[in-house]
């Protein structure tokens, strides 16, 4: 027997608020606000959805996002972009170690950044042979979705990391 | 009212503000503006999210999101928030969280570590190498010695080559020669020579090895001194784990600033300055050909050492990995053999094995390159000696022991250069590590000391909290708006999930830490005014984990107070039910605990804490889950222990099963870090709230594997 609360979803009803937050309609409760939580962020990132009300319970889980509506599906699916706010990596441009801490010089969808990590264990995780997750100091998340994917300059930087 | 810098919002392409101007919260992204009146505004408030924050504003009722950013802004969000909910409700927030900016004044950098408000960049590096001078005066002779014979031993040096070659081509072997009948003077000469560097070398080292090593010890014996007075507010932003072997590694780092980096720094200055001088009276041109190749050298050097660096730290990097699997699995073993996983780990171990495998090889390809050519381009230096003094050799203008003098001391150009472009890494990185030594020697004591602090020798030992709030991060209260009283002699048994907050309010009784905001008070003194000895002295805490010192069962008990008597040790072990056993014990109160034939079981550690405990004879007690780890036979002997401590002493105790609390006089019920319960047992049972449940669940759980409620 599954001890695991899937939701029925075709009860659901997810709706991004005037105030940017999601609620949720579900049967004859209605939810102000609810936090989304993904149960595998890398490996599921659209499966094991957890929806939890604003004391942290959980409501139920989704087993996958394409069940929703496509209305409900949008909410949930750009709270989920905020909750792991994560942009990508398209070229490093610069890159210095400097006292056993790193400045790094990155261009991200969102154009020119500049960041800072330290030590190694907590700056890199290693999601698969080619999928990188860089953290800096204030935990901030940058992706290389797919190292071979980068450019050798670049791929030289990460490389001394691995 | 209160100045407050906008906040930001960074996560898209475009930026939006969010600021407060007149009693008016204003955003703005790009043309678009709008604007809450103060009227409007119920409450601010910051979440953390995974990858980013927001803030959230309770405007009429409804929650929206006022602002989204990444986490490094969570400081300003906080403060932003913070201040506008002073105005909001009219009423100043005490508020204690650390106002650390988080950029270097100077060069407005990110500072690396948020916790350490320490540029590298702008680190006065002079200053620190004064500092750290400054440790040596105790030395200064042996140091005053160890300078002068460094400078001798590199002025020594220098003879050699000159004796090999001038003195011994042109003038012994020559005809003519001035001392060409003389050999034997010469040769013994040279062989003097080498034997003089090779004594002031040997006494260099050895003077050099023991202040060294003093100075070493010294920084050590500071640190620990300082990381002993440090509060844990301290150990919970350094990683505890990690913060000695650091301290450890910054002062052998140090050391070998002392040992190698310092003397080789001056032998070798001297060298390249004398052998300079050397080369260039001897033949001012044939020296001028010498030393064109040197900016070649060096810019090769410091290109090709980053690369280097890079498959060092690689090949470092795969054979640690290496190495935790191995750890892993040895320490797991009894979990590796229990699920029959033996192969899983053995794949995993080749997996990593073979990565270092493959980094060795292309370690080991470099370097077999990278060396030779090295060497190669070194050896140019001389080949130049050769064709132009040969040349001029032969054309008379030059004589050949000149010739043989200056392949000499080429080669001791060489390798002083090599150390001179490695001279600024090696020195930001030892003034680096000085830094850090020097900043937990300096770091203050975090919990805050009244210039005159109340003497209380005898606790009465009533507890307050009035309006306790505290998190252990900032903007992550654990604790929040915590008042209650506790009468003296009062027995309070403190229940709640984990997470609720128990732990916590121990934590601020005990003064570990200082609440965020909000008072405690101890016999109506606030506990921050109190002298901190006579605090500690007058609680007394027996914990789930009893950590035993290794020593005797007598010192381990005595550990408060060791000038106690042998008697008033056993009448402690008596009370505390811990006196037959250890009698049992090989030794008796002299066993040496800790020692692996010396086996205590959990409940025997419990009564030596709680003898401990009795001798220490706190006003104010605190058990935290003391009979967690204990079976039910030895549970009623810890438990008629605990019983005879309590007595008289007001007693703060934590536990998870809610049964043992049943002698409590009141339990208060913490959740989520409030307090909403207090009474008796019978009393909160009736309330069927929050303990009622906790109750029951607990009950049904226990009699269904079968153990007493």
């Amino acid at each position: 027997m599954s001890q695991l609360e899937y939701m029925d979803v075709s009860r659901a009803r997810f709706r991004t608020t005037a105030g940017g937050l999601v609620s949720l309609q579900f049967d004859d409760t209605f939810y102000p606000k609810v936090d989304v939580y993904l149960s595998f962020p890398f490996s599921y990132p659209e499966q094991f959805i957890s929806i939890r009300d604003e004391e942290g319970e959980e409501i139920g889980l989704i087993y996958d996002l394409s069940e929703l509506d496509s209305v409900s599906r949008e909410a949930v699916q750009q709270e989920l972009k905020w909750r792991y706010f994560t942009p990508k990596i398209e070229r490093i441009t610069s890159y210095k170690e400097e006292f056993g801490h790193t400045y790094w010089g990155v261009i991200t969808e969102r154009g020119r950044e500049n960041f800072v990590t330290r030590g190694r264990d907590q700056a890199i995780r290693i999601v698969s042979e080619t999928r990188i997750l860089i953290i800096d100091v204030s935990g901030n998340r940058f992706e290389i979705p797919d190292l071979r994917k980068l450019d050798a300059r670049s791929r030289q930087y990460v490389e001394t990391l691995l | 009212m209160a100045e407050i810098h906008p906040i930001i919002g960074d996560l898209g392409k475009e930026k939006q503000t969010l600021s407060w101007e007149n009693d008016t919260l204003i955003y703005q992204e790009g043309t678009f503006t709008q604007s809450w009146e103060l009227d409007s505004l119920q409450e601010l408030k910051v979440q953390h999210l995974v990858g980013s924050i927001m803030l959230l504003g309770k405007i009429d009722d409804t929650e929206i999101v006022l602002l989204r950013g990444s986490l490094g802004q969570a400081r300003e969000y906080q403060v932003f928030a913070q201040t506008v909910n002073t105005e909001i409700t009219g009423k100043t927030q005490e508020s204690r969280w650390d106002q650390i900016d988080d950029r270097c004044p100077k060069c407005n950098r990110l500072y690396p570590d948020p916790a350490r408000p320490v540029c590298p960049r702008c680190l006065d590096k002079r200053s620190l190498f004064k500092r750290v001078l400054a440790l040596t005066p105790p030395y200064s002779k042996k140091i005053a010695l160890m300078v002068f014979l460094m400078i001798s031993s590199s002025l020594v040096g220098l003879i050699p080559p000159y004796l090999g070659g001038r003195i011994f081509y042109d003038e012994v072997l020559k005809q003519g020669g001035k001392y060409s009948d003389r050999l034997g003077l010469v040769v013994l000469l040279m062989f003097l020579a080498e034997l003089l560097i090779l004594l002031l070398n040997v006494g260099q080292g050895r003077v050099n090895a023991k202040v060294a090593a003093q100075i070493a010890f010294d920084l050590k014996t500071q640190v620990f001194t300082a990381m002993q007075r440090l509060s844990l507010k301290f150990y919970n932003h350094q990683q505890t784990g990690s913060l000695m072997t650091r301290v450890n590694n910054d002062a052998n780092h140090l050391q070998f600033f002392f040992h190698d980096g310092l003397p080789y720094f001056i032998v070798n200055s001297l060298r390249l300055v004398g052998v300079t001088v050397i080369l260039v009276a001897m033949d001012w041109q044939l020296a001028l050909m010498v030393l064109i190749p040197v900016p070649i050298i060096v810019f090769g050097i410091v290109k090709i050492r980053p690369i280097l660096w890079r498959f060092y730290t690689k090949r470092w990097r795969a054979s640690s990995r290496l190495n935790s699997v191995v750890n892993d699995s040895l320490s797991g073993v009894r979990v590796v053999k229990a699920f029959g996983k033996e192969d899983l780990e053995i794949e995993r171990f080749s997996q990593r094995n073979e990565r270092v495998f493959r980094v060795n090889q292309e370690v080991g390809k470099l370097t077999s390159t990278v060396f030779p050519a090295m060497s190669y381009f070194m050896s140019i230096g001389s080949l130049v000696i050769w064709g132009f003094g040969g040349w001029r050799v032969v054309k008379g203008s030059l004589t050949f022991g000149t010739l043989m003098a200056f392949t000499g001391y080429l080669w001791m150009l060489y390798g002083p250069l090599e150390f001179m472009t490695r001279v600024v890494e090696w020195w930001s990185s030892s003034m680096n590590s000085a830094q850090r030594i020097f900043e937990i020697i300096d770091s203050p004591e975090v919990l805050w000391q009244p210039e005159e602090p109340v003497r209380l020798q005898k606790l009465k030992g009533s507890v307050e909290a009035r309006d306790v709030t505290f998190g252990y991060e900032e903007g992550k209260p654990v604790l929040e708006n915590v008042s209650f009283k506790v009468e003296p002699g009062e027995m309070i048994g403190l229940v709640g999930r984990s997470g609720a907050g128990k732990s916590t309010i121990i934590n601020l009784i005990s003064r570990l830490y200082d609440p965020t905001s909000g008072q405690i008070l101890i016999d109506g003194v606030d506990a921050r005014e109190i002298d901190q000895k006579d605090l500690r002295r007058q609680i007394g805490m027996v914990l789930q984990e009893t950590f035993l010192f290794r020593g005797t069962v007598y010192d381990n008990i005595a550990y408060a107070r060791p000038d106690a008597s042998p008697e008033e040790v056993m009448e402690a072990a008596k009370i505390a039910n811990a006196h037959d056993f250890i009698i049992e014990l090989p030794d008796g109160y002299e066993t040496i605990l800790g020692e692996r034939n010396i086996n205590l079981s959990g409940g025997e550690r419990q009564r030596i804490a709680i003898a401990r405990a009795v001798l220490h004879n706190p006003q104010i007690l605190i058990l935290d889950e003391a009979t967690a780890s204990i079976d039910t036979e030895t549970e009623a002997l810890v438990q008629e222990a605990l019983e005879r401590l309590v007595e008289g002493r007001t007693t703060f105790a934590i536990a998870h099963r809610l049964s043992t609390l049943r002698q409590a006089d009141r339990l208060f019920v913490l959740d989520k870090g409030k307090l909403v319960e207090v009474g008796t047992h019978e009393e909160l049972l009736r309330q069927k709230g929050v303990y009622h449940m906790l109750f029951t669940t607990q009950r049904n759980a226990l009699s269904l594997v079968g153990v007493a409620g």
